[in-house]
Parts: C-alpha cells; sequence; structure tokens
C-alpha cells in the first residue's frame, strides 16, 4: 500500500470504519512507515481535541411540555421556519391523537365547502358595495383557514345572510 | 443501532402517550443543543433549534417508522433545520467564543477529564484557547463536512447512520470526515503537539 492511499483511509482507520481486509493492509503499512505514524498520532490527537470539548452546560426554560403544547395549538405545514408557526394559532385540537395530514386535509375540504356555501351570497348580493363590504368583513374567512375549522361560525354567517 | 428505549417511547408517542415524548426529549434535548451550538456557533440560535427539530419530531411524528434509529431522524430533522435556518440567516462566521461555559466544572479541558494537567490555571486558559479556535475552524468548513464531523465524533453516529440523516453515500461520508480532521489539524498543529500521546480516553 503506498503512503497516500494509506492517508486517505487514515480517519476511518481510527474511527473503526474499514473492513477488516483493508484494516489489515493499513495496521501492516503502519507498522513500517513512520511517516503514516506521524500522521495517525496526529489525526488521533486533532479527534481526542474534539473529544476533549464537552457539552456546555445545558439549561433551557423550555420544556418538553412547551414543544407539546405547540405543536397541538399551530397548523402550519412542516415547511414553516422557527418563529413564525408560534403566530397562526387554532382552537387547540390533539395533534398527537389525529396526526397533522388529517388536519390539513379536513381543513381543506371544509375550505371547500364554505366556499361553495358562500358563493351564491355573494352574486345574489344586489350592489358591489354591499359585495365588497360583505367580503371585506368576512376577509378573515378567506385568510384563514383555522377560521373554517369553526363551523358554527359557517352556520351562523349562512343564516344571517340567507 | 437503534437504542430500543427510544423505539419504544416513539411508538407510545406515536400512539398519543406523551410520556414517550418527554422521554425522548430528556434523553436527546442536550446532546442536540450541543450538536447544534458547534454547528451554529450560537447557544441562543442553537436552542431555538433544538426546539424547531423536537416541534418537527411531533408534527411527523406518524411518519417515523422504527426500522430507522430515533436518533438518526431526530439528527437528521435537525441538521436540515439547521442548514436551512443557516442558509436564511446568512450566517457570518463567530470569532467569539460561544457561550459562556465552564471549564473548571463542565469542561475540564481539552484532551479530556484524563488529562492531569488540564486542571490547571494554565491548562484551562489553553483549553478554552483552542476551544475557541476548533469553533472557528469549524465555523468556516463546509456545512456537510461540519456536520458529518460533528456527528461522528460528538454523536457516537457509525458512518451509515450519518449516510442516513444527511442523505449520502458512506462513501461520501467517510471524506467529508477525513476531510474536516485534516482541515482541523491543520489548523490546530501548534496547538494539540503539547496534549498527550498516549490516551486511553475514547469518543462519547
Amino acid at each position: 500500500m503506498r503512503c497516500k492511499n494509506v492517508n486517505r483511509h487514515l480517519t476511518a482507520f481510527l474511527d473503526g470504519e474499514l473492513p477488516s481486509r483493508l484494516r489489515e493492509r493499513m495496521e501492516a503499512h503502519l507498522a513500517d512507515c513512520v511517516n503514516c505514524q506521524a500522521e495517525r498520532d496526529a489525526l488521533e490527537r486533532v479527534r481526542r481535541t474534539l473529544d476533549g470539548m464537552e457539552a456546555p452546560p445545558f439549561v433551557t426554560s423550555l420544556s418538553a411540555d412547551a414543544i407539546l403544547e405547540r405543536a397541538r395549538t399551530e397548523v402550519r405545514d412542516p415547511g414553516d421556519s422557527p418563529g413564525r408557526a408560534e403566530k397562526l394559532r387554532v382552537r387547540p385540537f390533539r395533534l398527537e391523537a389525529v396526526g397533522l395530514r388529517p388536519a390539513i386535509a379536513l381543513a381543506a375540504g371544509l375550505a371547500v365547502m364554505v366556499l361553495w356555501a358562500v358563493y351564491p351570497l355573494l352574486k345574489s348580493l344586489p350592489l358591489p358595495t354591499d359585495r365588497e363590504m360583505f367580503i371585506a368583513e368576512r376577509m378573515e374567512l378567506f385568510e384563514n383557514l383555522e377560521l373554517i375549522e369553526d363551523l358554527p361560525l359557517v352556520e351562523r354567517l349562512e343564516l344571517a345572510e340567507g | 443501532m437503534g437504542n430500543p428505549e427510544d423505539i419504544q417511547d416513539m411508538l407510545a408517542f406515536q400512539r398519543g402517550d406523551e410520556q414517550g415524548f418527554h422521554n425522548l426529549f430528556q434523553r436527546y434535548s442536550g446532546p442536540l443543543v450541543h450538536y447544534l451550538v458547534r454547528f451554529t456557533g450560537n447557544r441562543a440560535v442553537a436552542e431555538e433549534l433544538m426546539q424547531e427539530a423536537f416541534l418537527r419530531v411531533c408534527r411527523a411524528s406518524a411518519t417515523y417508522e422504527p426500522r430507522t434509529a430515533f436518533r438518526t431522524w431526530l439528527y437528521k430533522i435537525a441538521t436540515n433545520v439547521a442548514r436551512n435556518e443557516m442558509r436564511r440567516r446568512e450566517y457570518s462566521v463567530r470569532k467569539e467564543p460561544l457561550s459562556p461555559m465552564h471549564p473548571t466544572t463542565q469542561n475540564p479541558a481539552i484532551g479530556g477529564r484524563n488529562n492531569p494537567g488540564a486542571w490547571s490555571p494554565e491548562g484551562v486558559a489553553e483549553a478554552r484557547e483552542i476551544e475557541t479556535d476548533v469553533q472557528r475552524i469549524l465555523s468556516r468548513m463546509p456545512e456537510r463536512q461540519r456536520a458529518a464531523l460533528l456527528l461522528s465524533r460528538h454523536h457516537g453516529l457509525a458512518y451509515r447512520e450519518i449516510a442516513q440523516a444527511m442523505g449520502l453515500r458512506v462513501g461520501a461520508v467517510k471524506s467529508l470526515i477525513h476531510r474536516a480532521t485534516e482541515t482541523l489539524r491543520q489548523h490546530l498543529e501548534p496547538h494539540v503537539q503539547n496534549l498527550p500521546k498516549e490516551g486511553e480516553q475514547d469518543a462519547m
């Protein structure tokens, strides 16, 4: 084995990650080659340096409970960046029992139902201004899926308007 | 490779038993912050990202399958969270020590607990200096090298697990870790020459 090849495998050698055949050839080379021994020892010292850097004391005000609570109260998808999810809250529901996907599917289904229910109302309003007012007053309904989860609200709307 | 307790806890959590989540949080929140502190170079960011990672564990709990070690899955999530966050913030290189560490109690010295010289004032001062250097070098390293090295050295993940966590082949992981170690070596050589050659302590 050449030194260059030995060098390439040295870290994996020290990590015990080489297949036995290769490891044996490395060992044979290292037994004779002073340069490669020096290289191995240098890498070993770096590794021990890293190992000596222990974890900083870990104290956090946030507990597992707080995370569970956050998971329960959010409705956003997992692509969210930290922080943003906190702002979008809905009625708490048992996320861990239901799973997020069914919840999203339910919300989407409800959204379709509500739009279907509201559309004739929009059309039936006589004046453009009234119609704009109707949308403006209920903007949240169109923007926030979480409101749609509140079915009684939709029913009340329908009663009021229809 | 997977810790059976982890899998039990995760399956319990999938069934709605929050105690499972509590156990996992207790077991991994510390190591995860450690990983993320080294990854981001910032203690506050690391804690935030740890929370985010566990939040994603909650959200994605239904997708967890026991044939993946929980720890591999968790580090995969955490690595993704950290890399996204770094990209989002376009993180600059940190030059300061990350957090108030306590060398006398928590961080005896570079070289580990078995190094008696580490407890002398000089030892502690030097340990701090090296630690700062290491962090600076880590911060400048390509992300994937950094992640692979940290997962290997500080968290005891096998190359195969790291490959799984990072979506790479084992050969790529091997080369990333080697390059990262070589880079550290080049920068640390003047320091580490003074460290004891023989050492029986091993990785975490």
